[in-house]
Formats: structure tokens, sequence, C-alpha cells
């Protein structure tokens, strides 16, 4: 018999209830208890589905029009170079302001041949019942997750920019308090939303954000504290 | 707080994926630790599958047909066993190459259509292959994309599935 496309096509929604059947039903798969983390995941991502109509409608608009853009190119936070002039430039940053949003484009100008390699860092400061919950890896990012029973969280994520690459980011600022501050002598973001704190900011080709719903002078003192050691 | 880019483009859509999360949330779930053994990892897969499929929410008429619990498992099945091997380091994964034990209903079924019951008892890449791309309907490119393939890799798996089907076939002297 020749397998033709046609045959397969004919068979496979049989073929599909047949294999199906061998699953277990509905009634006899148990209710899961999930994790925190997995739920504020998943409430994250049924939220972003949740509300992108919106928002991309916003975002075409807003491009068409050019109206309420705010594109300003600059050496990272050049208004408060001044403070650390000492430190070497090595991301530019393209801010963009929305209605409700911020975009964030960081790009690395430098033409050096190969990438930083991404820091290893050492937490401290962080309540004791916080245990860690989430330790991703790879060679270009980095991410944390600090849990405690009581339900408070931190992450601590961080990314490296090669040469002439750029990473992006959106920042939910609508109804938020979004500012500028100093962090470790640098020029930072930080945006209070909902009981949620976000801290930006770069050192070197390297990106940070530190968030979660502590109070927001404790993820200041975290971030105040971390230690960066260099591989 | 930072958004997710660009993924569903109607309210249809978003209706439809937070149905497929209450639909299949526990199913993944359960599909996903069958394979991994791990229940860090299970969420991580379940995650990584809600993201995938949020890409193809459009495509879906009916959250609650067979048809995309199938889509559903499939994802989640992929990206388990992926995870699996990736965590085991094998170049080779036995969860790929065995085939399924034949249930009661497919042993009644082969009657009618054998084709159909050795389609179902594929090993899983195969299986996953066929039925995502002639019964989902799914292109080529799609269907590497959904199972993290390359297209001329799914190319070469939709010909080695048929080769195996027709194998299996000759056993049973159709």
């Amino acid at each position: 018999m020749e397998l033709t496309d046609e045959l397969l096509a004919a068979h496979a929604a049989l073929a599909r209830d047949l294999w199906l059947s061998t699953l277990p039903a509905r009634s006899a798969v148990p209710e899961y208890t999930v994790s925190p983390s997995f739920r504020r995941k998943m409430a994250r991502l049924l939220r972003e589905q949740r509300r992108r109509p919106g928002t991309v409608r916003f975002l075409r608009r807003a491009k068409r029009t050019a109206a309420v853009v705010l594109a300003a190119a600059l050496l990272l936070f050049a208004g408060l170079m001044t403070v650390t002039a000492y430190r070497e430039r090595v991301l530019q940053l393209v801010m963009q302001v929305y209605e409700d949003l911020t975009e964030f484009r960081f790009t690395n100008a430098a033409q050096e041949a190969e990438s930083a390699p991404l820091p290893d860092v050492v937490l401290s400061g962080f309540p004791e019942d916080m245990e860690l919950t989430e330790d991703s890896y790879t060679p270009t990012r980095h991410n944390l997750v600090y849990e405690s029973p009581a339900g408070q969280f931190f992450r601590l994520s961080y990314n490296v920019i090669p040469p002439k690459g750029f990473s992006g980011s959106i920042l939910d600022t609508e109804h938020s308090r979004f500012r500028e501050i100093t962090l470790r002598g640098l020029p930072a973001y930080c945006n209070e939303n909902e009981g949620h704190t976000l801290l930006l900011w770069t050192d070197g080709p390297v990106i940070y954000q530190l968030s979660g719903n502590l109070p927001t002078e404790e993820l200041i003192a975290i971030a105040e504290k971390i230690k960066i050691l260099q591989n | 707080m930072l958004l997710y880019l660009a993924l569903i483009d109607s309210e249809e859509g978003r209706s439809k994926f937070e149905t497929l999360y209450r639909t299949y949330r526990d199913l993944m779930l359960w599909q996903a630790q069958d394979i991994l053994k791990d229940w860090h990892d299970t969420e991580d897969v379940v995650h990584e599958s809600f993201l995938k499929l949020t890409k193809y929410v459009d495509r879906i008429d009916d959250p609650k047909s067979p048809k995309t619990r199938a889509l559903v498992v499939t994802v989640t099945e992929r990206t388990a066993i992926d995870l699996y091997r990736r965590r085991k380091r094998l170049s080779f994964c036995t969860l790929d190459e065995e085939w399924a034990a034949p249930s009661p209903e497919i042993e009644a079924i082969s009657q009618q259509s054998a084709l159909a019951a050795a389609m179902a008892l594929l090993p899983a890449r195969y299986r996953e292959v066929l039925l995502l791309r002639f019964d989902s309907g799914f292109s080529v490119e799609e269907v590497g994309q959904l199972l993290s393939m390359s297209p001329d890799n799914v190319r070469k798996t939709i010909q080695r599935a048929k080769k195996k089907l027709s194998e299996a076939l000759l056993e049973q002297e159709v």
C-alpha cells in the first residue's frame, strides 16, 4: 500500500481519537496544586493576553501619528553621567514613553568581536525566610527568584548585551510611579505598580532588573548589596 | 510587570486562551510530570507549552474539541521530551522510539482501519508530526515551530513515519 498524504489525511482524525483514548479522562486527571511561581507566571501570561489587543492598537496608533512619542537617543542616562563619568559607557538607551507603557531599547555599540562574559552575583540582605526557588542560567542571561512561604518574592534577572547587539523591554507604566533614581552609584529607573516594584539599571554591557512585591526600600537595599563577581 | 510581546490578536483569541488554560492545565501537568518526574521541570514545561500555544490560538476553532486536545497534548509532550533529553544529555531518546502499547479501543478499531491504529501506536515523534500535519493541517514550517524542529527535519520525519507505517502494515499483512 502506498501511503500518500491524502491517505494519511483521511485516517488522521481516527488515529488522533484512538491516541487520545489512551490518555486519562478529564475526571481521572488529578487537580494539581501548583507553586506560587507557576501561578504568577501563568497569571501574568493570561493578563497579557487579555490586555494585548488594546496595547497593540495603541502602539499602532502611536507609531502612525508619532504624536506621543518621546524618543531620546542618549548615552546611558546622560543626565546623570556627571556622577558616574568615570564608568565606562557601554550601552546606549532609547526610551520611548507611551501613554501606558515605556519601551526601553538598549544597544551595545562596541566594536569588539567577543561578548563580555556574564558575571556571577551574590545576593544578601533579604528576609531570612526567603528561599531560592528558581535559578536558570544561560551564557547570556541569569534569572534568580527568591520566595517566602507568605508569598513574598523577588526576581533578579540580568543579561549581557553582546557588541552590536540590543535588548528591549516594555514596562507597564500605566497607573504607576515611575522615576529615575541612583542605584549602586549608577543611574537607574524605579517603577512601582500595584504593590510590585521594578528596578532597572545597567553596568557595563549588563542590564539588571530586580523586581518583586517586597517594599521598594527593601528591594533597593538588596540591589545595593548585590556583589558582582566578574568571570 | 514586563509585557510579553505580540502573541494573540483578537478578543476571541483571548477567551480561547483562557479556556485552554482552564481546560488543559491539569492534563498538561499530568503529562509533563509523567515524562519528567520532576515537578519544577513540569511547571516550566507547561508554561513553555502555553507560550507556544499563544501563537496558534487564532487557528483553534473549538478549544474543547478533540483536535485541540491533541494539539495541546502534543505540544506539551514534545516540550517535555525535549527537556528530558536535555536533562539526560542523551543523543538518542528511547521515549521517541517506543511504540505505544495498544489499548482495547485501538485493538477494536484496528479491524476498521489498520492504518489509523498504526498511526495511533507510532512512536511519539512520528505520531506528533503526522497528526499536526495531516489532522490539524499545520504547514511543515508551523509543525517545525510547534515541535522545535527544522522544516527539513519535519519532512524527513514524515518520510520515516510513512516507512514505519508501511512496515507495521506489512507485518499485519494489510
